[in-house]
């Protein structure tokens, strides 16, 4: 251990309030990425959440801007740190301590509080993780967790950012800018004294003016601090408003429910149905199939989502096949012979939803009518895919492109037409190895609609029910389908679930656990489980849950930028200590200083804020869309009004970008002015916060002496 | 005519074993027009004195009279303007504001207190400081002669009661120091400035009119010379 760093550690443990303060900063960071990445990880194992895109895709928004948030943080604390011991270190200079010792000693010293900060950081996170995972009824499982990339993604730039930071908040310290270079001669023929506008705020005013008017540096370097810290918090409310708006399932979105009992005489069924039709959900009966192509023909789709993650994989590679062929004898379910019972789920969704899938998978007809599948998708990382003939039944499936990748399945563009699909899944039907239930063919008359197809080992339907929903012919006397509409589709099928087939929810939740999607290929029960899972009851609030975690840890984030800006503000008034004494010394008076501190603040506030509206803005359109296009995919539906681009076409051109960028700023103001006192009250929160703290931070220097600043001859 | 009056100054740094009396019951009285040495080997309790005396510390107990006003009585806010009109303090390392203009550092005082800019003293000022056209000059594009005088224009700018010098040669050649003895002494006695230096160097001393010596925190010697 060398001497520089062994004197640091001195100056380290001198100042506790400070050490604690950095430790406690690199810690929340840390726990606040730990807790993130296993909580998630947890709840997309346990629920066996679909397509795996949302959680990935809120963990990539959120990431990074806790990482921003925690780049500046660190930044700041080191600066502010080493502005306070920068005499040591240049005494330290003095007395023939080379660059690099310095240097060694500083990154040793952030290594060290970086070690401290993440070891209590990560356990605190999993506490945290504990924590929420028990109240969501979930189980924690690390050592899984702890295989994923998800968490190493998330907390390695974390580890390593301390030692980072501090090279650039101790250049100044190591490599100090030549006298020489910083004289200019004065080209003022009048002094800036005479100045109207800093008039406005008194001699004090004029005063602070006329010290930034030779000197930028340290003004230049404060206001970009304060933008990045502000644009992080801008952005960080974007992501907020957006998922506070976000609601699985919103008013306009719904499903259809159709029930067939192959026995009409099925009076419990019967009697069940009413029951929730009682419950008051909007409903009705059909009783025709021409009927019901007629609804189905305004339907949207079914997505079968997978989840193919690195989790998953893990849990199945480390699955022995007796595990899992006893595993698939107890857990899933029996189907009485005697209730035969067709579920068709289908998911519509509104004009607008509809339109926004459309463009996020690239669905579009063509004149002639046939489908066009192209690969483009959520945020231009879907890919659609044919999947394999050896399925019980051919189906159309939309993975994320990095699933699909990892699963080995062919990317690129796919367009289909019509009869070769056709035949793709006539084969398929050709080919099961079991009972084929039902089958919509891809054709140009429901061409919003893919297909469904329900079905079990046990299920043996008769022929006309599997021509039920082919023919234009009404057959459906003995058939009772019952229309239901609800905002929470996955809870009334749920309810349905559980009143037809004596599930219980615990039972149902254990059945999916783990097992239901490795399950597709071989078994064609398990598709009812992809699909109901997809809507069950459980995803909503496991959605709702996700928001909720994220929502928290944007609030952290908010209070970590609060406490950076005061680091800021902190930093500023101990490198400007002795301008300040001197003034102190030859009389500054009390409105004097406060007309400096508002004249700062205002100038400060106002650059800042320009400067961050400028990076925000730029980054979060994009960042919004990615938002937007991500939740919409997983069904959740976001009320963002004015937020929601209606012309989804990617910004190919410069000026198209600009034009977007434009009514991106437009609708802002538009939501500023809808809420404008919220609007003023967040201005003048942060100005009046702003000089709050400087004040604290000056009414500390007041307690300081003024004499040994004063004295200090190793000033700048 | 006494113009400032120091009564039984206490100033203790540092707690039991460690605490180190800086002053010790220091008493003194000054008259207008004096130009008083302080001297004293390092660690005597002069810096401490001068620094009360300029009221940028407070004593531990004893008070200070200006002109026969209780100097710590008042509060923090007519202390300021006390500071900028009554007294001028003149530091070792200079103290200029590196961001303002030779300038604006000599008016500081002055734009501070508010007042109309009286140009003619000014120049009379910038010419008797041999300053002439480094008016718009940064601080760090001066000499250490030329810095230290600007902030004796600094003090002198609003015709304090009482100039306090705390070593204001400590790190100038000799030519450089006896320039600015001449300008302690022009001011002396032009303006009939009074002048209380602090030194440890006796040429210098012994140009005052009156050598207090003090040792420990006590004033061991007081003696007129002239």
């Amino acid at each position: 251990m060398g001497i520089v760093l062994k004197w640091n550690f001195k100056t380290l443990f001198s100042d506790i309030p400070r050490l604690i303060l950095t430790i406690c900063s690199i810690a929340v960071t840390t726990a606040l990425l730990t807790s993130m990445s296993v909580t998630v990880g947890c709840f997309v194992l346990r629920t066996d959440s679909p397509g795996g895109s949302l959680p990935d895709i809120l963990n990539g928004i959120v990431s990074p801007v806790i990482l921003a948030a925690y780049a500046v943080t660190v930044y700041t604390l080191f600066a502010v740190s080493l502005a306070e011991r920068k005499n040591q270190y240049h005494i330290m200079k003095t007395a023939g301590c080379t660059t690099r010792q310095l240097l060694k000693g500083l990154i040793l010293e952030a290594v060290a509080l970086d070690l401290a900060g993440s070891a209590l950081g990560i356990g605190l996170g999993i506490l945290i993780s504990a924590a929420q995972l028990k109240i969501g009824g979930y189980p924690l499982i690390l050592p899984v967790i702890f295989r994923s990339s998800t968490l190493y993604r998330n907390l390695l730039p974390a580890l390593l950012l301390p030692p980072v930071m501090m090279l650039p908040a101790s250049i100044q310290l190591l490599f100090p800018r030549r006298d020489r270079r910083r004289i200019r001669p004065a080209r003022r023929k009048k002094s800036v004294f005479a100045r109207r506008f800093p008039r406005l705020f008194g001699t004090g005013g004029a005063l602070e003016y006329a010290l930034e008017h030779n000197e930028r540096r340290h003004h230049t370097a404060l206001v970009v601090s304060l933008a990045v810290n502000l644009a992080v918090l801008i952005l960080g409310s974007s992501c907020f408003y957006l998922l506070s708006h976000a609601e699985p399932y919103g008013d306009d979105c719904g499903a259809w429910v159709w029930y067939y009992s192959g026995d009409a005489d099925d009076s419990a069924l019967s009697a069940d149905l009413d029951e929730l039709i009682d419950e008051g959900l909007q409903s009705e009966d059909i009783s025709s199939y021409s009927e019901l192509r007629a609804n189905l023909g305004n339907c949207g789709m079914v997505i079968d989502n997978k989840l193919l993650s690195d989790e998953v994989l893990y849990l199945q590679s480390k699955e022995t096949a007796e595990q899992r062929n006893s595993r698939m004898q107890n857990t899933l379910f029996p189907l009485d012979d005697s209730r035969q019972i067709l579920l068709i789920t289908v998911v519509f969704m509104d004009d607008g939803m509809y339109g926004q899938f459309k463009s996020d998978c690239g669905i579009a007809s063509n004149e002639d009518g046939a489908v066009f599948v192209n690969a483009c998708g959520i945020a231009g990382n879907t890919t659609a895919v044919l999947r394999e003939p050896t399925l019980s039944s051919a189906s159309l499936c939309f993975y994320p492109r990095g699933v699909a990748q990892k699963a080995g399945l062919p990317l690129g563009e796919h367009s289909f037409d019509v009869t070769a699909l056709q035949n793709a899944q006539a084969d398929a039907v050709a080919s099961a190895q079991i009972p084929v239930v039902g089958v919509v063919p891809f054709s140009p008359e429901i061409h919003q609609y893919f297909w469904l197809v329900v079905g079990s080992p046990n299920l043996i339907l008769p022929m006309k029910m599997r021509n039920a929903l082919l023919p234009p012919t009404d057959e459906g006397e003995n058939l009772r389908f019952c229309k239901f509409k609800t905002p929470d589709p996955a809870a009334l099928c749920l309810r349905i679930n559980e009143k037809v087939r004596g599930f219980s929810d615990y039972q149902f939740r254990e059945l999916r656990f783990g097992s239901a999607h490795l399950q597709l290929a071989s078994d064609g029960a398990s598709i009812v489980l992809g699909n109901i899972r997809a809507l069950s009851n459980d995803y909503g609030a496991f959605l709702r849950q996700l928001i909720n975690f994220y929502r928290v840890i944007l609030f952290f984030v908010f209070i970590s930028i609060g406490l950076n800006i005061v680091n800021t503000v902190h930093m500023n008034r101990i490198s400007r200590r002795r301008e300040y004494a001197i003034l102190a010394s030859i009389g500054l008076g009390k409105r004097q200083r406060r007309g400096m501190l508002l004249f700062e603040s205002a100038r400060y506030l106002i650059k800042g804020v320009l400067l961050s509206a400028l990076i925000a803005i730029s980054v979060s359109y994009h960042l919004d869309d990615t938002l937007v296009r991500a939740v919409n995919a997983e069904m959740i539906w976001i009320q963002t009004n004015n937020l929601i681009y209606t012309n989804t076409d990617s910004p190919n051109s410069f000026v198209r970008y600009f034009q977007i960028a434009w009514n991106y700023i437009a609708n802002i103001a538009n939501i500023l002015a809808e809420h404008r006192w919220v609007t003023v009250g967040a201005v003048c929160f942060l100005f009046f916060g702003f000089l709050l703290t400087e004040a604290l931070v000056l009414k500390r220097m007041d307690r300081y002496d003024l004499v040994p600043t004063l004295k200090d001859d190793l000033h700048e | 005519m006494e113009i400032l009056r120091a009564e039984h100054l206490v100033k203790t740094y540092g707690k039991e074993e460690n605490a180190v009396h800086a002053l010790n019951d220091v008493s003194l009285s000054v008259q207008s027009g004096e130009f008083v040495a302080v001297v004293g080997s390092s660690g005597s309790g002069k810096s401490t004195l001068i620094h009360i005396l300029g009221s940028v510390d407070r004593p531990d107990s004893g008070k200070v009279y200006l002109n026969g006003e209780d100097v710590f009585a008042q509060s923090n806010e007519k202390l300021a303007i006390f500071r900028r009109r009554r007294v001028g303090i003149i530091y070792q390392f200079y103290n200029l504001l590196s961001r303002l203009t030779v300038e604006e550092n000599i008016l500081l005082p002055a734009l501070l207190d508010e007042q109309k800019i009286d140009r003619a003293y000014f120049n009379e000022m910038i010419e008797l400081l041999g300053l002439k056209g480094r008016e718009r000059d940064l601080p760090r594009q001066l000499s250490g002669g030329q810095q230290q005088r600007v902030a004796i224009g600094r003090t002198l700018i609003n015709n304090p009661d009482v100039v306090l010098a705390d070593e204001p040669t400590g790190n100038l050649d000799v030519r450089n120091t006896q320039e600015i003895m001449e300008l302690f002494k022009l001011s002396n006695k032009k303006y009939e400035q009074t002048i209380i230096l602090i030194t440890h160097d006796e040429n210098i001393a012994l140009q005052a009119d009156r050598i207090i010596a003090i040792e420990d925190g006590r004033i061991v010697q007081d003696k007129r010379i002239r």
